[in-house]
């Protein structure tokens, strides 16, 4: 599978970084095509920031951008019919049965809307701790804040999520 | 019960960085307080659910000048795109298909000196009052061609010579 990049980036930083963003873009997006986009527009970012000064910590810094860039491909899926998302679910996971594709796709949906209202900061802890399992101490280097912050962030992230699926377990219990 | 030291526990103990003895402490007020034991489920619950979501397969991404080459993705596995319009394609080929044999059923063979039936398609349309005649004739080989004649009909194309032209392309191959 091939895809055309605008630039060229930074030779170090996508060879140490491109999976990493394209899994954490995998995580919200579900959808191998549109962490590939992502992929592609975080990069064309990091040439254009490394332009100008390479960020001190690259990892947290494209983390960020790549949470950013999903959580607004999320947006403008969103206004898709949930009908197409339901058949563009089914076809790209044609082994698994339709009722857990549509299930994980609901849930991805109700996890990219909660992290929508968290601020940037509190997304990227949240990642970091749950997807990449790094110490608050290592996330509060990577982002540059203090560890009570990030702690702060991190429970706060979990609140918003857990309110908003809430309605999901709540509707589970009474089945 | 005081649960502000507990508060102060409750990211490190979800983050699974509570040292033994804390963790100790902190399972102990759990154990006798109900609020707290719910704060501290809930959000576990919470970080399953996270967890519980498909991760991405192992891929390496590899830059090769302009383009982006992705290893360790199954040949087979379909892209959105591909399966949005390959549907959409085959059916409107089909469409096309159908409708040209139907219209070449329902025009007039020729038998030739020789027994061989031929015609050829052209179209052509010619008005007459109301009504609107349409010629053509296919050109096939005796063996291939269907045995009955069938008239020049006149009139409109519809559905008809979809389900018709259907039932021909189904004739023939047999």
């Amino acid at each position: 599978m091939l895809a055309r990049i605008a630039s060229d980036p930074p030779e170090s930083g996508f060879e140490l970084y491109a999976a990493d963003v394209y899994g954490w873009a995998y995580r919200l997006l579900g959808r191998h095509h549109d962490a590939l986009d992502v992929v592609q527009d975080v990069f064309v970012k990091w040439a254009q920031q490394c332009a100008r000064q390479e960020p001190q910590h690259p990892r947290g810094w494209l983390r960020r951008v790549t949470l950013n860039h999903a959580i607004d491909k999320v947006r403008v899926r969103r206004h898709g019919s949930i009908e197409s998302d339901e058949a563009i679910v089914r076809h790209t996971h044609p082994a698994e049965a339709p009722g857990q594709s549509m299930d994980q796709a609901v849930l991805r949906a109700d996890i990219a809307k909660a992290l929508d209202r968290l601020s940037d900061s509190q997304r990227s802890v949240l990642v970091a701790k749950i997807y990449d399992d790094l110490t608050f101490a290592r996330i509060a280097e990577e982002l540059d804040l203090t560890v009570s912050t990030v702690k702060t962030h991190y429970l706060r992230a979990l609140d918003v999520l857990r309110a908003q699926l809430r309605p999901r377990w709540d509707d589970q219990e009474k089945l | 019960m005081n649960c502000e030291p507990i508060d102060s526990m409750m990211a490190d103990a979800l983050g699974d960085e509570l040292s033994p003895d804390d963790r100790t402490v902190f399972e102990a007020h759990l154990a006798g307080c109900d609020k707290c034991r719910h704060e501290y489920e809930t959000r576990l619950q919470t970080i399953k659910a996270l967890r519980g979501l498909p991760g991405p397969r192992r891929v390496t991404i590899q830059r090769r000048g302009n383009r982006l080459v992705i290893q360790g993705l199954p040949e087979s596995q379909p892209g959105v795109m591909r399966v949005r319009y390959r549907g959409l394609l085959r059916y409107a080929a089909g469409l096309l298909i159908a409708f040209t044999a139907g219209y070449a059923t329902h025009l007039g063979m020729m038998m030739g000196e020789d027994g061989s039936v031929s015609s050829s398609i052209s179209y052509g349309a010619d008005h007459q009052g109301s009504e609107k005649m349409i010629f053509a004739s296919a050109q096939m080989k005796p063996d291939t061609l269907q045995s009955s004649l069938v008239n020049v009909h006149i009139r409109r194309p519809g559905r008809s010579d979809l389900a018709k032209g259907l039932i021909a392309m189904l004739a023939v191959r047999r």
